[in-house]
């Protein structure tokens, strides 16, 4: 055995370094970059992505919208000419509504006249918004009391007002009067 | 190193890639909103001409009208002609006109003016009803006055009025 007897040399493997354990501010660096870092940079991409179509979106919209806008005030245009005419027409009317709703006073003259009596002399007239103040004078004691018996029965007066009175020596009655009248039922 | 390129990355990315890209994304969508709101603004105004040529068509025979009391001038002859012409057709002979001012009542001129006819007293509101046709005259003041001349009885009035024109 002495002779055979040499020991097959041992077989001695790679010897691997021991994995490096990062220390201190490496092993922060690692940290940051693996766990915080990519997921961060993933989620600003991703982020990034979606604002990009969002905006590619917008811009659609946005284009869309400006030729539906320039249709409309191309349309608006055309209509320009018309706009101006109603409005002219508008005010036009509005003004004549106005005016037709003061005193009609060619119907406030004929109602004086259709309530005075045939012996009442009407000297003046004046005629001021809703206000008429007659000067007049009768032949006739009653004719006056007649003529201030229809003002009183007479719906479209509402104010009558006797402001001053005389009797002259021809035995007429001379008076002012003052009236208030219903703009809306003289017409 | 790669903390480094991380961090450069993070901040060139997300401050001049996704600030900016999201500054404009908050632009476009306002622009877009006010764009909304100026087409609705649109389309309410196109809606209202619509209903406005509608009603225009009620009063389009009542144009002429329209005009004749509302004229586009405040030819001062023209009122002159058309108030002699009244007061001819009312049995009155105009003895004086007077105007006092033009003033704007919005869109519309009026033109103050104050005029004395005289005639019999019978026609007086015959006259005034011709007044109150065609030009539309505003009264803002009758003075109606009896009087003998001649041995007739006269009635001198003076009216105080406005015109309206819409220039």
């Amino acid at each position: 055995m002495e002779g055979s007897g040499k020991l097959p040399p041992k077989r001695l493997g790679i010897e691997l370094l021991p994995p490096a354990t990062p220390a201190g501010w490496e092993k922060f660096f690692i940290f940051w970059a693996k766990r915080i870092g990519i997921p961060l940079l993933i989620a600003l991409e991703l982020l990034f992505l979606i604002l990009s179509s969002f905006r590619a979106s917008l811009e659609l919209n946005l284009r869309a919208l400006d030729v539906s806008v320039r249709e409309k005030e191309g349309a608006l245009a055309a209509e320009a000419e018309f706009e101006q005419q109603f409005r002219n027409v508008q005010a036009k009317l509005a003004i004549m509504s106005q005016v037709q709703d003061d005193l009609c006073s060619s119907c406030a003259i004929d109602k004086l006249y259709s309530l005075k009596t045939a012996t009442t002399t009407i000297n003046s007239i004046s005629i001021k918004e809703d206000e008429l103040t007659i000067s007049a004078q009768t032949s006739q004691a009653i004719d006056f009391a007649l003529f201030v018996d229809r003002i009183l029965k007479d719906e479209s007066i509402k104010e009558a007002a006797i402001t001053g009175g005389a009797l002259n020596a021809e035995g007429q009655f001379s008076f002012t009067m003052g009236l208030v009248l219903d703009r809306q039922m003289i017409k | 190193m790669l903390f480094t390129l991380s961090s450069t990355f993070l901040v060139l990315f997300g401050f001049f890639g996704v600030l900016p890209l999201a500054s404009s994304t908050f632009d476009i969508y306002g622009e877009l909103e006010k764009g909304r709101t100026y087409e609705a603004a649109l389309i309410q105004k196109l809606a209202a001409l619509e209903e406005a040529k509608k009603n225009f068509a009620i009063v389009s025979n009542r144009l002429e009208e329209i005009e004749d009391a509302i004229p586009s001038d405040s030819s001062q002859p023209k009122l002159l002609q058309e108030l002699s012409l009244d007061a001819g057709r009312g049995g009155m002979s105009i003895t004086s006109i007077f105007f006092r001012e033009r003033n704007a009542l919005g869109t519309i001129g009026s033109e103050a003016f104050s005029f004395s006819v005289s005639g019999p007293e019978e026609r007086l509101s015959d006259f005034l009803r011709s007044l109150e046709k065609d030009r539309l005259i505003r009264f803002e003041g009758i003075q109606a006055t009896r009087r003998s001349e001649g041995g007739n009885e006269v009635t001198t009035t003076t009216i105080e009025g406005k015109s309206f024109y819409l220039p």
